[in-house]
């Protein structure tokens, strides 16, 4: 008898052990609390943090802290490669050069945008929600290079189509669709049902040269990362124990084919990183 | 039974480690259980007699409104042009005729109240006129400036140096945190979330829902809101973390009104049985 408890304790223990093992964080930092645009980017072993509402940028190395100093804005994206930091104010983008003397100036749009994501390689996708504008801006061309019909959740997966994510049946059905350019419809990619859950976000990641797609689905204890093939076909998933109450955002890092994750709990901010 | 048939055949066997262990196992479990029935603890008020005269189905938020502040429930009605408390124990009284109070709120601690009958805001000795004649549906104040919110014209205002402006259109409600002002807006398939400061944008698709109305952001950044379902018509909340994930999805029970305050405590008028109920849901 006294084996067989000793035997058990110790399951129960390994068990315990092995399920409580706790990711560990890459990174560690106090920095204001979140904003509702609050994001990062992973770029040369360092994190840009970025919280365009109380105008604070922070570069984030594992030896140093450097902060730069914006106009309070609705949105901002950067470039850390060319040292490029564009930021939307009162619906005007902004561009600017990170040097130690700040330079920024005002392009012209007729429109105004308060939302800007990285929309494929050198392009910026500018939305305003209210008004449902959505329009590429190219940053090699300086201007807005089309106006696009599709809802702002469309991503570019090469030259000539593009995905939409639809969410249905309160949230428990996610279907992403595929267009061309006029948005004619041309496949259903994928759909992903949870009947008995709620999908918190789906995001389309990133897709690289093989038409390999990677989608986000975040929902509390469903939270994952899967991959796709050019025909719909699952190919990876990754189960990600996130806790999505402590979850202020992510990034997709397609030099290392990483996603990271950043939590904020007890005044602090812990940046994960997950290897796809 | 079988825990304590180890116990003892453990005991007489001496082996004290196994013991221990196995006691703060059961230990554990008791906390746990302690832990999950407090967080259940409602507390019910009684409504004030008088208020139990009318029929509730008449007495909708814009008649009858209720705060819960300082450990304790104002209640307020044009009906009995009155506005009671009652706090914890049970003690209730009535505060003096208040000029048909329509709405009540709280600025730092002190109970104000919308008059029906002077078109103001009432706080304290204080009385601030407002242009617009109509009965708003949520008050704050924020850096000296008066906000209004007007449900039924999804719209918000604020009185900024006897100035009277729209600040929102399509607005679904608005909540005030720390030092900023969020409203949610209208725009299908999404609500958006916004900073009323630099307008940033927060999209949030919650598909199959309607009159979706921000109640309250509490102190740790968690944004409220409230939605109707389109197959049941319950009314569900929703917890908004501050980096837009949807954390929770919970069906409220049948209530006459809801509301929730910066700590995060979730409180209602039961429709059947006229108690106010406080919920504690964090």
């Amino acid at each position: 008898m006294k084996a067989f408890v000793l035997f058990i304790c110790l399951l129960v223990s390994f068990s315990f052990c092995l399920f409580s093992k706790k990711p560990v964080p890459e990174l560690t930092f106090s920095a204001n609390p979140p904003t509702l645009k609050t994001s990062i980017a992973v770029f040369d072993n360092g994190l840009w943090f970025m919280q365009p509402e109380i105008g604070k940028i922070l570069k984030i190395s594992s030896k140093k802290i450097n902060t730069y100093t914006i106009p309070d804005s609705s949105d901002c994206l950067i470039y850390p490669e060319s040292n490029k930091l564009f930021y939307l104010k009162k619906g005007k983008l902004f561009k600017a050069v990170l040097k130690k003397k700040f330079i920024s100036y005002p392009l012209k749009l007729k429109k105004s945008y308060y939302s800007a994501n990285k929309f494929g390689e050198d392009q910026i996708l500018l939305i305003n929600f209210e008004e449902f504008t959505t329009s590429v801006f190219s940053i090699k061309k300086n201007k807005i290079i089309k106006e696009l019909r599709l809802s702002d959740l469309s991503y570019p997966l090469n030259n000539d189509l593009y995905a939409d994510v639809i969410m249905s049946d309160f949230n428990k059905l996610a279907v992403i669709n595929i267009f061309d350019r006029d948005k004619k419809f041309i496949n259903e990619f994928a759909n992903f049902q949870f009947p008995d859950n709620f999908i918190s976000k789906i995001n389309i990641l990133g897709v690289d040269e093989d038409f390999i797609v990677n989608i986000l689905l975040i929902g509390k204890g469903m939270t994952r990362i899967i991959t796709m093939g050019q025909n719909g076909e699952l190919l990876q998933e990754i189960p990600l124990e996130i806790p999505i109450d402590k979850l202020i955002c992510y990034s997709y890092s397609e030099e290392s084919n990483s996603f990271y994750y950043l939590l904020f709990e007890d005044e602090k901010y812990f940046l994960y990183k997950c290897s796809l | 039974m079988k825990n304590i048939f180890y116990i003892n055949a453990l005991s007489k066997k001496g082996d004290v480690f196994l013991k221990k262990l196995l006691i703060t196992v059961i230990l554990v479990v008791v906390l746990f259980a302690l832990a999950q029935a407090e967080s259940q603890i409602h507390i019910t008020f009684n409504l004030p007699e008088k208020y139990t005269d009318y029929s509730f189905e008449s007495l909708i938020v814009s008649n009858m409104d209720f705060l819960f502040e300082n450990n304790s429930m104002y209640f307020s009605s044009i009906f009995t042009n009155e506005i009671a408390v009652q706090d914890i124990f049970g003690i209730s009284k009535k505060i003096g005729n208040k000029f048909f109070p329509a709405l009540l709120f709280s600025d730092n601690g002190k109970i104000g109240y919308f008059s029906a009958v002077k078109n103001a805001v009432i706080i304290e000795d204080k009385t601030i006129v407002i242009p617009k004649i109509k009965i708003p549906s949520k008050i704050a104040f924020f850096r000296k400036e008066l906000y209004l919110y007007y449900y039924d014209e999804h719209s918000l205002y604020v009185l900024k140096k006897g100035e009277f402006k729209l600040v929102e259109k399509k607005c679904a409600g608005f909540a005030v945190l720390k030092d900023r002002i969020y409203t949610a807006v209208l725009s299908p398939p999404y609500l958006v979330i916004k900073d009323l400061k630099t307008r940033s944008q927060l999209p949030l698709w919650i598909s199959n829902y309607t009159h979706f109305s921000l109640l309250c952001a509490s102190h740790n950044g968690t944004l409220y809101v409230s939605a109707i379902n389109e197959k049941d018509f319950n009314t569900y909340l929703f917890n908004i973390t501050p980096g837009g994930f949807i954390t929770s999805c919970k069906k409220l029970p049948e209530h006459l009104a809801i509301k929730v305050d910066p700590e995060g405590i979730i409180y209602y008028i039961n429709i059947i049985s006229n108690k106010a109920r406080i919920e504690f849901l964090e």
